[in-house]
């Protein structure tokens, strides 16, 4: 990591899109050639969203409107797990999927939730249960673009919010909710979200839902669901402890496995063996070496997030820093503004881990090498979102450095040394804009 | 609890093990105080000292090593600090530097109620001692120092007025320009200061020896050394008392400070990775060759994952696709299942936040009441400037004891009393200070009333440095602005 030219930290980072292009009508259908798309992304995808069988969207039977509100999000064509999951969930057959972090789970269960709901029908039709309320309030706002011109009202409730507020809303008319699942379980007991025709679950992060964190809460929730139900499991990650909840609450689900190997392709990992003490030298050195577009650090506790998000302000660095102790209310600050790209930097401690998604991420530093290995695992997919490339770089002290060969294994990858320049080619946008052209679909 | 609380602070008390039964953090009773950090004793019917220039000092520094970390927050701290500053400035004239054996000199003063003026005049012996702690180059407080502890030495017996005249004297005679650019400063200072801190003690010393016993001072001058401490033990009182001033300004910040410092001067290298990795691959190959020697009889622990053997290679594959959906990779789940109890252990935590960041703890919950007790300080320093206080020469130089040492003090009497009031200004402090004042705490020691309330050594420590560093800077500006007022 010699010189190279070095965007100066402190400026807002670069949006990832860049060209203003105007899609051209595929086919005939005049109302495909009137939507208002987003500027094209042409970084670079890698296999793991790319390789698909081919279909369109609009080969699922999709209303019009949710079509046009997939467009309009961007979406050009299924990513493999959309393509596999959709018409299956359409059937109305549980699902047990799996697919590498970033891969468009979100778009594979909301799509065909949003299809099945019928806007006429003033009840609860279908609920999305996610593990942190960031996660939540993301995921609503990918279902109400979604369903923009749909009518369907979809609402998020999540703790740290006026319950009273949450009860005035879903009063009123409600097909779906994503939710935390404190919250939509205190609803229900408290018989305000009525359950009785839901027909469909949808478990995100399965495995962190059903793991000993929200110990017996999904058995609650799916007590309070009608007999008649589907019940969807997306995760990039399934220990062998979801069996039980499969085998207890899912009939015959259809298994979708889009997972060769464990790591995402577009993701090049390193580490950096430094001691304790020289961390924040390090770090140090990172920023003013790397070409960070964003970049999420993280730390193992909640308090060295903190420290450290003070170091690095003290470097003249700056970064925004998140946690589960801090107030909702700044939470959602940070988590706003830091998508918004107003900050470059952003340190957080496993509240984000999992499905968080922010396109502009290109770097993840493990300031605290993680011990196991599943939070490695969904902790560098907040780089290569959506098959782009990124890096993820480790700092590895004396006593991580079993951790760091055990992580290795387990997940089949490899970590590399940290060479003495990365090549931008492996994570800055500008080094590997596609030729444009549609057709990103093949690689 | 058999022994009286104590107006001193102490840096460190060492006893025996056998003979503690208990330890409890006390606050000391509030007691409501005066500006200049004096008991609130009726006998006192008039007095010069100037609020404890403490929490003025302490801003300053905290506002520099630690930086906003929200940007606004930390920003808005820092131009109150800095609008207070140079308010306090004019007031505090040249003496500020004194401070750190001021203060406590000022509480005792204050506890035996009846003499407050004579004792304000002991601290301009003091004085020189804070001299040095100006940001100003070296070699010329150094020089200061010596003189004006003659000076103040002689005054120290003289009267209140007399007072006047070392004030006046030190803003003229210290003149080393102060550096006011903030960012700067704090690099800078460092440095100074820490020479300071050596010349202290050889420099200073000297002068003193006319008073105090030479063993005594000696030992002192030692006690300084080992501990990284600055000012205390030079002003040439006679014993006990010598002693516990001096500490109040805590060592422990010296080391926070310096571990910042060599962060600072390590920083403008870049890390060198390529070594790094290097030292691990060979660590790496190492015990993989211990590890291979020892498989066949037994399996180490350290040894454990670390070969590729054959052995191992089964248990490894933990996802393939082919054989199950299911993947047995470590995660929290399964750890906890298994009855491992992923429980932090705190007392690992600090520990190695110390060792990454210089400091165990950014929460701001910790130490609120020392904190407030500062700038409580800054307030009243204020507030007497404007009344024309600051004549009190020794007043002054009072609350810079305050500040520097005085922290002991500060947080015994003063900061007790103001903890509670703490004005908004205060608990702006609050928010940046917290970290520099843990990273103090890391330190054993400090007897004292805990005006910091729950975790009372820590925050001593904490407190003292602050004031200690502020005090330095401060009084650099205060000098050459001063004097004409």
């Amino acid at each position: 990591m010699a010189d190279m030219a070095t965007i100066p930290n402190h400026t807002s980072p670069i949006k990832p899109i860049i060209n203003n292009q105007v899609v051209k009508p595929l086919d005939d259908k005049s109302w495909k050639s009137q939507l208002v798309l987003p500027p094209r992304d042409r970084r670079k995808r890698t296999s793991d969203v790319t390789d698909t069988k081919g279909n369109e969207f609009e080969d699922f039977c999709l209303k019009r409107d949710l079509l046009m509100g997939i467009f309009e999000k961007g979406w050009e064509k299924p990513s493999p797990i959309q393509e596999a999951s959709i018409p299956v969930a359409l059937s109305g057959r549980d699902i047990l999927a799996r697919a590498k972090n970033g891969t468009g789970k979100t778009g594979a269960y909301s799509i065909p939730l949003l299809e099945q709901i019928d806007p006429t029908q003033n009840h609860i039709q279908a609920l999305v249960i996610v593990p942190t309320r960031e996660l939540a309030l993301q995921t609503s706002h990918i279902c109400n673009e979604l369903a923009k011109h749909l009518g369907v009202k979809v609402m998020v409730t999540t703790g740290g919010t006026n319950l009273k507020d949450d009860i005035m809303r879903i009063y009123e008319i409600v097909h779906a909710v994503i939710a935390t699942p404190g919250r939509i379980l205190d609803l229900m007991e408290k018989k305000v979200a009525v359950m009785d025709k839901c027909r469909m679950l949808v478990l995100d992060e399965a495995d962190k839902l059903l793991s000993q964190d929200f110990k017996g809460m999904l058995d609650r929730v799916i007590s309070y669901l009608p007999p008649e139900r589907q019940i969807l499991l997306y995760s990039a990650t399934f220990p062998l402890t979801v069996e039980q909840f499969m085998k207890k609450h899912l009939r015959s689900p259809y298994e979708i496995n889009l997972m060769d190997e464990l790591t995402l392709k577009g993701v090049t990992q390193y580490y950096a063996f430094v001691q304790e003490r020289q961390k924040v030298h390090c770090l140090n050195t990172l920023f003013s070496k790397l070409q960070i577009n964003q970049s999420i650090i993280f730390c193992n506790s909640t308090q060295r997030v903190e420290l450290l998000a003070k170091k690095i302000t003290d470097l003249g660095y700056s970064c925004y820093y998140i946690h589960a102790k801090m107030a909702q209310a700044h939470r959602n600050r940070v988590f706003h503004d830091f998508r918004a790209g107003l900050c470059r930097n952003l340190v957080c401690s496993d509240l984000f881990t999992r499905g968080i998604d922010i396109q502009a991420v290109n770097v993840v530093i493990n300031f605290d090498f993680p011990k196991m290995a599943e939070t490695y695992l969904h902790r560098i997919g907040r780089s290569g979102r959506f098959g782009h490339l990124g890096i993820a770089i480790n700092l590895i002290t004396y006593d991580d450095r079993f951790a760091l060969h055990r992580i290795e294994q387990e997940l089949g990858t490899e970590i590399k040394p940290i060479p003495k320049v990365i090549d931008p080619a492996l994570y800055v946008a500008e080094h590997h804009f596609e030729e444009d052209d549609e057709g990103n679909i093949s690689k | 609890m058999p022994v009286p609380a104590r107006d001193e602070v102490y840096e460190y008390i060492i006893f025996r093990g056998t003979d503690i039964k208990k330890i409890e953090v006390c606050d000391t009773p509030k007691q409501p105080t005066l500006p200049g950090g004096l008991h609130n004793d009726p006998a006192i019917v008039q007095h010069s000292a100037p609020a404890v220039p403490s929490s003025f000092q302490a801003a300053p520094f905290s506002r520099q090593s630690l930086g906003p970390i929200g940007g606004s927050l930390g920003l808005s701290y820092g131009s109150y600090g800095q609008s207070i500053t140079q308010q306090g400035i004019p007031g505090a004239g040249g003496f500020p530097m004194g401070s750190t054996s001021q203060p406590s000199e000022l509480s005792t003063v204050g506890g035996s109620g009846g003499s407050g003026v004579g004792s304000l005049d002991q601290p301009s012996g003091t004085a020189p001692v804070a001299v040095p702690a100006p940001i100003g180059p070296p070699p010329q407080s150094g020089a200061h120092a010596i003189h004006q502890t003659d000076i103040l030495v002689g005054s120290r017996s003289s009267t209140p007025t007399a007072r006047k005249s070392p004030v006046s004297d030190a803003g003229v005679q210290v003149s080393p320009p102060p550096n006011r650019e903030e960012k700067k400063k704090s690099s800078q200072q460092r440095q100074p200061q820490q020479e300071r801190s050596q010349r202290n003690g050889s420099q200073v010393g000297p002068p003193r020896r006319g008073n105090v016993p030479q063993q005594q001072q000696q030992h002192q001058q030692q006690q300084q050394q080992q501990m990284g401490h600055q000012q205390g033990q030079q002003q040439g009182q006679p014993g006990d008392l010598q002693g516990q001033r001096g500490r109040g300004q805590s060592f422990n910040n010296q080391g926070n400070r310096q571990r910042q410092f060599q962060d600072r001067q390590l920083f403008e290298k870049d890390y060198d990775f390529e070594q790094a990795n290097e030292e691990f691959e060979e660590l790496r190959n190492q015990l993989a060759r211990t590890k291979i020697a020892e498989n066949g009889d037994k399996k180490d622990d350290s040894g454990h994952e670390t070969t590729a053997g054959d052995v191992e290679d089964d248990s490894l594959i933990c996802y393939d696709k082919t054989k199950s959906f299911f993947d047995s990779i470590s995660c929290e789940a399964i750890e906890r299942s298994k009855g491992k109890s992923q429980r932090p252990d705190w007392r690992l935590e600090r520990k190695i936040n110390v060792e990454t960041f210089g400091v165990s703890s950014a929460r701001r919950g910790y130490y609120p009441r020392g904190r407030g007790g500062y700038y409580r300080g800054g307030y009243y320093r204020t507030y007497n400037y404007n009344h024309g206080y600051y004549r009190g020469g020794g007043g002054y130089r009072g609350g810079r004891g305050g500040g520097g040492s005085g922290v002991g003090r500060g947080v015994a009497t003063v900061g007790a009393g103001s903890g509670g009031a703490a004005p908004a200004p205060g608990a702006a402090a609050a928010t940046v200070l917290p970290a520099t004042a843990v990273a103090a705490a890391g330190g054993g020691g400090g007897g004292g009333g805990g005006g910091s309330g729950g975790s009372g050594v820590a925050g001593l420590n904490g407190v003292s440095q602050r004031g200690g560093v502020a005090g330095g800077s401060y009084s650099s500006t205060v000098r050459n602005s001063t004097p004409t007022k």
